[in-house]
C-alpha cells in the first residue's frame, strides 16, 4: 500500500469526526442512537470533506493532507463548541426482548461488519483500472488532483472524451477519491476506493438501527443479513450507486422516524443528510423531486404527518443545504459546459436551435418511447424478480406486497415512503424511454445498479409492513 | 401536529386482514430465504485462501498492478520510462469490430495507470497503410497493437520498445 497506517486512519476518521461534529450541531450524540451514530457521522462527514475540497479547488489551494486534515479537525472542533448549546436528542425507550435474541442481533451486526472489512481487503487487491469506475469516477478524481483547481486545465480534462465519461456527474465520489490522493501526495490505484467502501460499513450500521428500531431482534437480524449484504458487489468497485442506496435508506429511515414519533429533530437530520444524494449521482435529484411529489400527494390526501404551523418555516429552512447543493451542481455543470448525454445525443439528432416545437424532435422522442418501452419493462421485471440479482428480490417482495395487500401502501404513515419508492422506480424506467442509445445495451450495463439503489429502502419498507401486520414481530415491547 | 387520519373506507374486512397476515408471513419467508442465500455467499467468500485475504497488505502497489496487467505490465513500464508524462499517444490497431472490447479493456486499464498521458485510438483498415498525418503532427508516440499499419511511409519512425504483443514507436513527418 502507498498510504501509511496513520494516513489511512486520517482518510477514515477525519470525515467521521467532522460528521460527528456536524451531528452535534443538530443535537445528535452517540447515545441518541448508538447503532446508527457512526453511519450518520460518515455520511455527513464525507459531505463536509467534499465541500472543503471543492472550496480548495476553487481557490487553487495546495492539495495536501498536511494542512487539509488539521483544518477539517479544527472545523470539527469549532462545530462541537458551537453545538454545546443545542439540546441533546435522547434515545427512545428500550425494549425488553430476551437476552439471547439481542445477542443474536449483535452477533449478526458484528459478523456483517467483519465480513465487509474482509471484503474490502479482497477487493483492494484488485487495482482500480477498469470499466465505468475508472472512466467515470476515478478519471475525474485524477483530473482534479493533477490540475489542482477548477480552471481551464480542469475543463480541458473534462472535455477529453477518451479520458473521461459522463463528466457532468456529481462530484462526491471523485472528491472522496481525491481525498485519498491528497493523503498519498500522488494518484493511487489501490486505496482510492476506500471511502466508497466505508459506505458499506456505514450502510450496515444505519440499516441495523433502522430495522432494530421497528422489529424484534431476531426479525431485524434476518432482514439485516439481507439488507446488509446487498451492496457487497459495490464494495468491489468504486461506483456511486452504494452512496445513493445508503443515503436513500438513511433519508427514508429519518422521514419515517418523524412520521412515527413526530420529533422534529429527525427532519433536521434529514435536511442535513439529503444533500449526500444530490452530490452522489444524478439519481439523487430524481429522489428529491419524487419526495416532493409524494409529500404533495399525501398532503392532498391528508395522509401525512406535517410539522405544526409555527414550526413549518423552520423545517423548510433545514432544506437550505439541499437546495444550495442542487443549485451548485447545476451551476457547476453550466459553468464548465458539461451536459448530460441525454441532451447531448438528442441534440445530434435534430438541430438544437430548432428543437423546440420541431415535430421531428417530438417524433424522435415518441419513436424512442414506442421502441424502448417493452425492452425496459422486460428487463426491469426480470431484475426485480431475480433472487440472485443485486436487489436479491427485495423490490419484487415490495411490489408483491403492494399487489396482494394494496391497503398496506398507506398504512403506518408510510404513504409518502410507498409513493417515493414506486415513483422512483417509474422515474428510473422512464429515463431509458428517451435514451438515444441502443436501449438493450444500456439496460444491460446500468439497470442492475438502479434496481440495487432502491433495494435497501425497499427492505425497510417491507419490514415496516411486516411488523404492522404481525405485531408479535415488532420491536415496540417496552419496559414498564 | 396534523393528526393521522384513517382511510375513508375504514377497517379492512376479515378476508383482507387474513390476506394481509398471509402476505406478511410470505414476506418474512422470502426475506429469510434470501438471507440464507446471502449467508452462503458470504461464507464462500470468507472461505477463500488466506493469501487472497491478505494480498493487499503483503504486496506493494506495483506488484498488484503487475498482477492485474499481466503481459501489458511491460508496456506500462516502457510508457513510464520512455514517454513524456503529459504526452498524447496514438493506439494503432486494426479496425476489426470483434476485437474492440479487448482493445478497449487494454487501453482503459493502461490509460488509468498512465494519466496524465492520454491514449487515443488510431484504427487502420487491414492491408491499407494510413497516410501520413498532417504537417501539424510533427511527431507522435504510437503504441502499435499488432496492427497492419505500414510505418515506412513516415520519414521518421523509431522503435522505442517492444514486447510480446506491442511496439512503442515514435513516428512523424519530420524530426522535431
Amino acid at each position: 500500500m502507498t498510504l501509511s497506517v496513520l494516513q489511512l486512519l486520517s482518510v477514515v476518521f477525519v470525515p467521521v469526526l467532522l460528521g460527528a461534529a456536524l451531528l452535534r450541531l443538530q443535537g445528535v450524540v452517540p447515545r441518541t442512537d448508538p447503532l446508527a451514530y457512526l453511519g450518520w457521522s460518515w455520511l455527513q462527514g464525507c459531505l463536509g470533506v467534499a465541500v472543503m475540497l471543492s472550496l480548495s479547488l476553487w481557490l487553487r489551494l495546495p492539495m495536501s493532507a498536511a494542512w487539509l486534515s488539521p483544518v477539517l479537525l479544527a472545523c470539527a472542533g469549532t462545530a462541537c463548541f458551537l453545538g454545546r448549546g443545542v439540546p441533546v436528542v435522547e434515545r427512545g425507550p428500550r425494549e425488553d426482548h430476551p437476552r439471547w435474541e439481542r445477542l443474536c442481533f449483535a452477533v449478526v451486526v458484528g459478523l456483517l461488519l467483519v465480513s465487509t472489512v474482509d471484503r474490502i481487503l479482497l477487493a483492494s487487491a484488485d487495482v482500480l483500472v477498469g470499466s465505468d469506475e475508472a472512466l467515470i469516477w476515478a478519471a475525474k478524481a485524477k483530473v482534479m488532483f493533477h490540475t489542482g483547481g477548477f480552471g481551464t486545465e480542469f475543463l480541458e480534462g473534462m472535455q477529453t472524451h477518451v479520458l473521461i465519461s459522463h463528466p457532468y456527474y456529481p462530484p462526491l465520489n471523485p472528491l472522496l477519491q481525491l481525498w485519498v490522493h491528497v493523503h498519498a501526495g500522488e494518484i493511487v490505484h489501490v486505496e482510492s476506493r476506500l471511502p466508497m467502501q466505508v459506505f458499506g460499513l456505514a450502510g450496515i450500521l444505519v440499516a441495523a438501527s433502522a430495522l432494530r428500531r421497528r422489529a424484534r431482534p431476531l426479525v431485524a437480524a434476518a432482514f439485516l443479513v439481507l439488507v446488509g449484504t446487498l451492496g457487497r458487489f459495490f464494495t468491489y468497485q468504486a461506483f456511486s450507486d452504494a452512496l445513493i442506496a445508503i443515503s436513500l435508506l438513511t433519508c427514508w429511515d429519518l422521514w419515517q422516524r418523524f412520521q412515527e414519533d413526530g420529533e422534529l429533530h429527525w427532519l433536521r437530520m434529514l435536511g442535513a443528510s439529503a444533500p449526500v444524494l444530490v452530490w452522489s449521482k444524478d439519481e439523487g435529484q430524481l429522489h428529491v423531486l419524487v419526495f416532493a411529489l409524494a409529500v404533495l400527494v399525501a398532503v392532498m390526501a391528508r395522509r401525512v404527518r406535517l410539522p405544526e404551523h409555527r414550526d413549518r418555516l423552520r423545517c423548510l429552512a433545514w432544506a437550505t443545504p439541499l437546495l444550495v447543493s442542487i443549485l451548485y451542481i447545476h451551476w457547476f455543470n453550466r459553468h464548465f459546459g458539461l451536459v448530460s448525454y441525454l441532451l447531448e445525443e438528442s441534440a445530434h439528432v435534430v438541430d438544437p436551435t430548432a428543437a423546440q416545437g420541431d415535430p421531428r424532435f417530438l417524433g424522435f422522442s415518441l419513436r424512442n418511447v414506442g421502441h424502448n418501452a417493452l425492452p425496459i419493462l422486460e428487463d426491469f421485471a426480470a431484475r426485480i424478480a431475480s433472487p440472485t440479482g443485486p436487489a436479491r428480490g427485495l423490490l419484487g417482495i415490495f411490489l408483491v406486497v403492494l399487489v396482494l395487500s394494496p391497503r398496506s401502501a398507506g398504512e403506518g404513515r408510510r404513504l409518502v415512503f410507498t409513493l417515493g419508492l414506486v415513483l422512483a422506480l417509474l422515474g428510473y424506467m422512464s429515463v431509458y424511454l428517451v435514451t438515444p442509445w441502443e436501449v438493450k445495451e444500456q439496460l444491460k450495463h446500468s439497470a442492475h445498479r438502479l434496481v440495487y439503489q432502491l433495494a435497501p429502502a425497499a427492505g425497510l419498507w417491507v419490514l415496516l409492513f411486516v411488523v404492522g401486520a404481525l405485531p408479535r414481530l415488532s420491536g415496540s415491547r417496552t419496559r414498564a | 401536529m396534523i393528526e393521522w387520519r384513517r382511510m375513508p373506507a375504514g377497517r379492512a374486512g376479515p378476508l383482507a386482514e387474513k390476506v394481509r397476515t398471509a402476505t406478511a408471513w410470505l414476506a418474512v419467508a422470502l426475506v429469510s430465504w434470501q438471507a440464507l442465500a446471502s449467508v452462503v455467499d458470504v461464507a464462500s467468500e470468507l472461505g477463500r485462501p488466506v493469501e487472497q485475504h491478505l494480498r493487499v497488505l503483503r504486496s506493494s502497489p506495483d506488484e498488484l498492478i503487475r498482477r492485474k496487467l499481466g503481459t501489458d505490465y511491460e508496456l506500462l513500464q516502457a510508457l513510464r520510462t520512455l514517454v513524456p508524462r503529459d504526452a498524447r499517444l496514438l493506439v494503432s490497431h486494426d479496425n476489426v469490430r470483434s476485437e474492440y472490447p479487448e482493445l478497449r479493456r487494454r487501453t482503459t486499464w493502461l490509460q488509468s495507470l498512465i494519466y496524465p498521458m492520454v491514449l487515443d485510438g488510431w484504427p487502420v483498415e487491414r492491408g491499407r497503410a494510413g497516410p501520413p498525418r498532417g504537417e501539424t503532427a510533427r511527431q507522435e508516440y504510437v503504441i502499435d497493437l499488432d496492427s497492419s499499419r505500414d510505418y515506412s511511409v513516415w520519414p521518421l519512425c523509431r522503435e522505442l520498445a517492444s514486447g510480446a504483443d506491442f511496439r512503442l514507436l515514435l513516428v512523424g513527418n519530420r524530426a522535431q
